[in-house]
């Protein structure tokens, strides 16, 4: 309750939100239709809505990007078009990140020399990814979302497999001697941790090969309309050396200003669909306010068991989404 | 190099997206009444989902007299918001000795504009 006192514009958001969809339902100006009543069109707006806002919570406190969340389900349960569904889950996986910055950088979690510097490849590779989504849709045509299922579902095992394996993640790096383009950038970083009230300080290690990574790491994310937000953590943690607690926090910062540029692609070549991501877009705005104030509060393993569960099970219909269409099953029974 | 000027540029970056994401929530909101409250969309929206729900894709024109266009306006104006971001925080970082970062910075907000261009261009 507090938080709602705390944070005026979010109780602001909030009661807007609540406002808006209830004069919609009041003004009931959309005909009916054979597949859809205005009830239905309302029900999935707002079930959209509320289920942006605890995917944004999720996203934030596990430092992951909601896309990772959105994309697999939407794609794995229903017919909307692939690329449809990828800008959609571009905007879920940037939007709690852009919120959620200001707490983070103000609590010192967060260098912005981080973020600068690893935002540069994560873009590069974001908006190749994005423009090489629409060139897979037009040369491979209807077969092409199929694929893309598939290829979707066998990378959502990895990642699973990651979360899974990410027991050998570092919570406190020690602080080294800077070495190479790291010494050139002066990446000698603290915060205040919380949680044990002492100074930690960390020095970034690796930055050549975590740049070439985050070229990856963003094409996959571009592509996919993932986000990539699930790779950055281990990038920052394992590669650089970065406090995981710093990492969570910078990963989503870093998500957001990386998939800047990737965006556009499927904004300006028609594949967000206003109405569809609206909701999204409002949900992952109050819940990523919700979930930068809640972040030192949770237990963070909780909510990776619970991205476990969700990465397989969606991977796990993916694929089978995908040889369906492929018609690979079909062949298999008969 | 003083460690205050980056903590200062990181505070104006996340603030300044914060408010300007704030005022795009705003504006798709209003977005948001206006084409499923009034009406006031390109494509009826039973249509618009009707058509997605059968695996097809949209190709909307959204014109600046409908609600699509300003959810679309909010949206963009969120995600243009790391520019100013970028670029406010940028002089002092440079100031304090930090350019390199601030050069990164730059480059970030080139390699967006310059992607927005492109593909408006491209259209």
């Amino acid at each position: 309750m507090s938080l709602f006192l705390k944070v005026p514009e979010l109780t602001l958001l909030i009661v807007l939100s609540i406002a808006c969809y209830f004069a919609i339902a009041l003004v009931e100006p959309i005909e009916a239709s054979e597949f859809f009543s205005l009830g239905s069109i309302l029900s999935v707006t707002i079930a959209s809505f509320i289920l942006s806002v605890a995917i944004a919570i999720i996203a934030v406190i596990a430092g992951i990007g909601g896309g990772v969340i959105f994309t697999p389900i939407v794609l794995g349960f229903t017919s909307f078009d692939s690329l449809v569904v990828r800008a959609t889950g571009l905007v879920v996986a940037m939007f709690s990140g852009l919120i959620s910055g200001a707490p983070l950088l103000k609590k010192g979690l967060v260098d912005i020399r981080l973020v600068y510097i690893c935002a540069l490849p994560t873009v590069i590779g974001g908006l190749l990814g994005a423009l090489m989504a629409f060139q897979f849709a037009s040369t491979m045509g209807p077969s092409s979302d199929a694929f893309v299922r598939m290829l979707l579902g066998i990378l959502l095992l990895g990642v699973a497999v990651l979360f899974i394996t990410g027991g050998g993640q570092n919570d406190y790096p020690k602080a080294s001697r800077l070495s190479g383009l790291a010494r050139l950038l002066s990446l000698d970083m603290s915060y205040y941790e919380e949680s044990v009230q002492t100074q930690v300080k960390y020095s970034v290690k690796r930055l050549g090969l975590a740049i070439i990574l985050f070229v990856g790491v963003g094409f996959i994310g571009g592509f996919f309309g993932l986000g990539g937000g699930w790779a950055m953590v281990p990038v920052l943690n394992l590669v650089m050396a970065v406090p995981l607690k710093a990492a969570v926090a910078s990963s989503g910062v870093l998500l957001a200003l990386g998939n800047a540029a990737a965006i556009w692609p499927y904004m300006l070549y028609g594949a967000m669909v206003p109405i569809l991501v609206a909701p999204w877009m409002l949900g992952q705005v109050i819940g990523g306010i919700i979930g930068a104030h809640i972040l030192a509060q949770v237990k963070v393993v909780v909510v990776r068991r619970l991205m476990i569960f969700l990465l397989c099970l969606t991977s796990l219909k993916l694929i089978y989404r995908g040889l369906q269409d492929l018609d690979y099953i079909g062949r298999v029974i008969s | 190099m003083s460690q205050d000027s980056l903590r200062k540029s990181g505070i104006i970056y996340g603030v300044t997206i914060y408010w300007l994401t704030i005022a795009g929530a705003v504006i798709v909101l209003l977005g948001s009444f206006l084409a499923l409250g009034l009406g006031w969309t390109v494509m009826p929206v039973n249509e618009q989902l009707n058509v997605l729900l059968q695996g097809n894709s949209l190709s909307l024109d959204s014109r600046i007299n409908s609600g699509d266009m300003l959810i679309q306006l909010g949206l963009g104006l969120a995600i243009f918001a790391i520019v100013p971001a970028i670029l406010i925080g940028v002089p002092g970082l440079w100031r304090s000795g930090f350019r390199m970062i601030a050069l990164c910075g730059c480059a970030n907000v080139v390699l967006i504009i310059g992607a927005f261009g492109v593909c408006f261009a491209s259209l």
